[in-house]
């Protein structure tokens, strides 16, 4: 995708990937503990009637959700965009990120108050433009035309005085599709988060590794 | 012997509590430990400590119907997914506020041991001489001196990492070997070092996690997730360090659901007989017996059971005739203080994740400095890579987006300050007849605020850090503060004060209450004034000082 970018700096990524793989080879599943004999003490009782809190394993949204059918294909198609499938990880859409935002929209916060219309106005605009510019509904446009509508919108300080509601309209779009898909298992894996898991011992990496990240 | 009668009761099995039951214990005393919230078992009940960030179906956030749940905890971060069943439940035990005051508690086995940020630095005698000083309040009845062994004596057991600083103003403790600041902080504090006549310095945060291995606890595997419990038993709690050693002795009764309402006192030999406790799940109330009590319920919860005590000779409770039960009460304020950018190292990142960061050590109205406010501050900071969250605009979309998200972004360094909240008697707290929490009994009221001294010390705290980045080398530099209401600083102290005198102390130097000397008081609320340094290592270290005089004097049948 064209447009204005600036080149991200850091170091490469597959040497960071690398890395993080050291890490997680030296990681072995038994966890390393040993309790001194206190799983007998406590008596395991409650006492009847006690409020339990909200059920958080089992999601359920306590709200209605707001957008349309048409909405949510369009927005479908705007993450899958945004964050495309590759080698290493899926699209957006594969882990949900609409149906996030949906429920993002659709909720009742205050903080949140200005997304609904944000987006859906937003939405519209795609719509049309997709029809002003070639005639067609955005979601059933050639990639190169898709690609021509958000470059104008993609980057907010350089969208022209016209576009700058929509620019603005990406902006919180892109962020939320963002937020959706790096927090999960997928998109975490994409970071190249290790995550959580038990050592039995700590092995530091090896004298080069952490040479090369600088930190020896 | 009859069943309920004991050498000594401890009621709370939070920090304090722990170390009570564990000298005590040690010391070969058949004690019991009185708990009012459920069990938690080591390790096993620690239930989200290995799951993935995603297996939160709100990613550890709160959701619309807790906030209407808790319109307590949802004040500030503690309320959340991953840790919520070890919060108060607002509708089981409400509170009632004449000005407001955020109360954040835990009431279950290890109490908020479970949960703390686990910093811990030692007071020094610019803390302990402060009032007597500024002719504030009432003197400290004991100095750092007396206080220096005890404070060895915990490091040792519960394990505090850290590096030897040879500050007068923040002694070293007994160190395991500290957990080092990354590239950015390390740079930060040589550039600081020149600066401000070396006054202000940036040292790796004290705290309570292992860095070496102690018996049964690994040391720290650097998850940073130590809210949810330690399955390595890598951090201090009541569960990983003094609750194992006190069950070893073989003295130990641990009882949880026993929610402790009443001090039993005798007003003939003017002496505590014991406690009384509603026992939770069959609503029974007992009546305990013990040669001493040790309270160690929380300052305001240790307060509230002072109150409802001895009322046949002091309507306002055991330890009212100085007139300062429950006034007094202190925090720490926060929640103010600046950031930054740091160039120059895009290309280190961070490895693992230090459940720490660094600490700036009290320098203001010390050694010859002197502002427009009495006491200072420290802080408490870090500095870390920026994730996929930075969600830069330039990003564009597609491939190159996701391509870009996955690089670590800038590297930003940050802290809050942590300032001292003088003892103020108008601030308080008191019983609330009127409305009464689950089980029938009356409520705290809190009547605190902040004071001139403090909100004047609040500028210093955003300016001073923001010179400071500036001195380290930060750039686009950037001061906050984010309003602060007492008690969000989770350091509630001061409700039954200790001094040098009877008429104007609750507690003596033994932390015994003074109208009844078998009754120990040795959390939070015996605090004199506040320090500005995290306050659970000196609870710490004064409950293992009175448990070893109360031992003593048991044995001179002093009690
Ligand atoms: C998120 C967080 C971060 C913190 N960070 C730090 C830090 O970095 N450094 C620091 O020094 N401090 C920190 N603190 C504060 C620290 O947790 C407290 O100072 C410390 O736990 C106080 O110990 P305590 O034993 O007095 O009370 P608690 O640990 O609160 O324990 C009190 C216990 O008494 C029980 N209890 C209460 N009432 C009764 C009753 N009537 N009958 C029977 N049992 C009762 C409770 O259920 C509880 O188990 C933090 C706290 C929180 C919540
Ligand atoms: S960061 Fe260290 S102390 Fe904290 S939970 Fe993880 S291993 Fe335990």
């Amino acid at each position: 995708m064209s447009g204005p970018q600036k080149k991200p700096t850091g170091a490469p990524r597959l040497a960071r990937r690398r890395v993080l793989q050291l890490i997680a080879a030296a990681a072995t599943a038994p966890v390393f503990w040993s309790a001194p004999g206190i799983a007998t003490m406590g008596i395991k009782r409650g006492p009847a009637g006690t409020a339990t809190d909200p059920d958080l394993i089992n999601p359920n949204i306590p709200w209605e959700l707001q957008l349309t059918d048409a909405e949510r294909l369009l927005l479908e198609v705007l993450c899958d965009i945004i964050i495309p499938a590759d080698e290493k990880s899926p699209a957006a859409s594969a882990i949900g990120a609409h149906d996030f935002i949906d429920e993002w929209v659709s909720a009742p916060y205050d903080t949140m108050a200005g997304d609904l219309d944000r987006i859906r106005n937003g939405l519209a605009w795609l719509e049309a433009e997709s029809a002003r510019r070639f005639d067609g509904e955005f979601a059933q446009l050639e990639p190169a035309q898709q690609t021509a509508i958000c470059d104008d919108i993609c980057h907010p300080p350089a969208a022209k005085p016209e576009h700058a509601e929509a620019a603005w309209f990406f902006d919180r779009v892109r962020m939320l599709t963002a937020m959706a898909f790096y927090t999960t298992r997928e998109g975490m894996n994409d970071v190249g988060y290790v995550g959580n898991v038990p050592l039995d011992r700590w092995n530091p990496p090896p004298a080069a590794a952490l040479k090369h990240v600088g930190l020896k | 012997m009859n069943n309920n009668v004991y050498d000594a009761i401890v009621v709370g099995s939070g920090i304090s509590g722990g170390w009570a039951a564990k000298e005590l214990t040690e010391k070969g005393l058949k004690v019991l430990l009185l708990e009012r919230g459920k069990n938690v078992e080591h390790v096993t009940d620690y239930k989200n400590a290995t799951k993935a960030p995603w297996d939160y179906p709100h990613r550890g956030g709160r959701t619309w119907a807790q906030e209407q749940l808790y319109p307590k905890l949802k004040r500030d971060y503690p309320l959340n997914e991953k840790n919520l069943d070890w919060w108060v439940k607002d509708w089981e035990s409400p509170y009632t506020e004449s000005r407001r005051f955020d109360w954040f508690r835990g009431y279950h086995l290890g109490g908020r041991s479970l949960m703390w940020g686990r910093h811990s630095y030692r007071l020094s005698d610019y803390d302990f001489e402060a009032n007597a000083r500024d002719g504030i309040a009432v003197d400290w009845p004991i100095r750092y001196a007396d206080l220096e062994p005890w404070y060895a004596h915990v490091e040792k057991h519960a394990g505090i990492q850290g590096s030897y600083e040879n500050l007068p103003q923040l002694p070293d403790s007994v160190f395991q070997p500290a957990m080092p600041l990354n590239c950015v902080e390390e740079k930060a504090a040589s550039n600081l070092a020149g600066a401000f006549g070396g006054k202000r310095k940036i040292i790796p945060a004290r705290t309570a996690n292992l860095t070496q291995a102690l018996p049964g606890r690994a040391p720290c595997q650097f998850r940073n997730a130590c809210w949810l419990g330690c399955p390595y038993g890598a951090y201090f709690s009541t569960q990983s360090s003094t609750l194992p050693a006190a069950v070893a002795t073989g003295n130990l009764t641990l009882l949880t659901w026993q929610i402790v309402n009443e001090i039993t006192y005798d007003r003939d030999t003017k002496r505590a007989t014991g406690v009384r406790a509603l026992d939770a799940v069959t609503g029974e109330t007992i009546d305990f017996k013990a040669r001493i009590v040790f309270v160690c319920a929380s300052a305001v919860n240790s307060t509230w059971l002072l109150m409802r005590s001895a009322t046949d000779v002091w309507p306002d409770g055991l330890g009212s005739s100085s007139g300062e039960l429950g006034h007094n009460l202190m925090d720490h304020h926060l929640r103010v203080g600046a950031s930054g950018r740091m160039d120059g190292f895009d290309d280190k990142d961070l490895f693992g994740r230090r459940p720490g960061g660094f600490y700036v050590p009290r320098y203001r109205n010390l050694f010859g400095d002197k502002r427009d406010y009495l006491r200072g501050f420290g802080y408490q900071g870090s500095a870390s890579r920026q994730g996929w969250q930075r969600g830069i605009r330039e990003l564009g979309v597609g491939a190159e987006f996701k391509d870009a998200l996955v690089q670590p972004g800038e590297w930003r360094i940050g802290s809050s300050g942590f300032g001292e909240i003088l003892p103020d008697h108008s601030n308080r707290v008191s019983l609330n007849h009127g409305v009464v929490d689950k089980w029938g009994f009356p409520v705290i009221n809190f009547d605190a605020a902040m004071g001139e001294n403090e909100l004047a010390m609040r500028k210093d705290m955003a300016n001073d850090f923001a010179e400071i980045l500036e001195a380290a080398g930060a750039k686009d530099v950037h001061t906050y503060d984010n309003e602060f209401h007492p008690g969000a600083g989770i350091h509630e102290m001061g409700t039954a004060r200790m001094g040098r005198d009877p008429k104007s102390s609750v507690l003596n130097e033994w932390n015994q209450v003074w109208d009844a000397p078998n009754v120990f008081v040795t959390d939070g609320a015996c605090m004199t004034s506040a320090g500005c340094q995290n306050p659970s290592l000196t609870y710490m270290a004064l409950t293992a000082r009175a448990a070893d005089h109360a031992v003593a004097e048991l044995k001179r049948n002093n009690l």
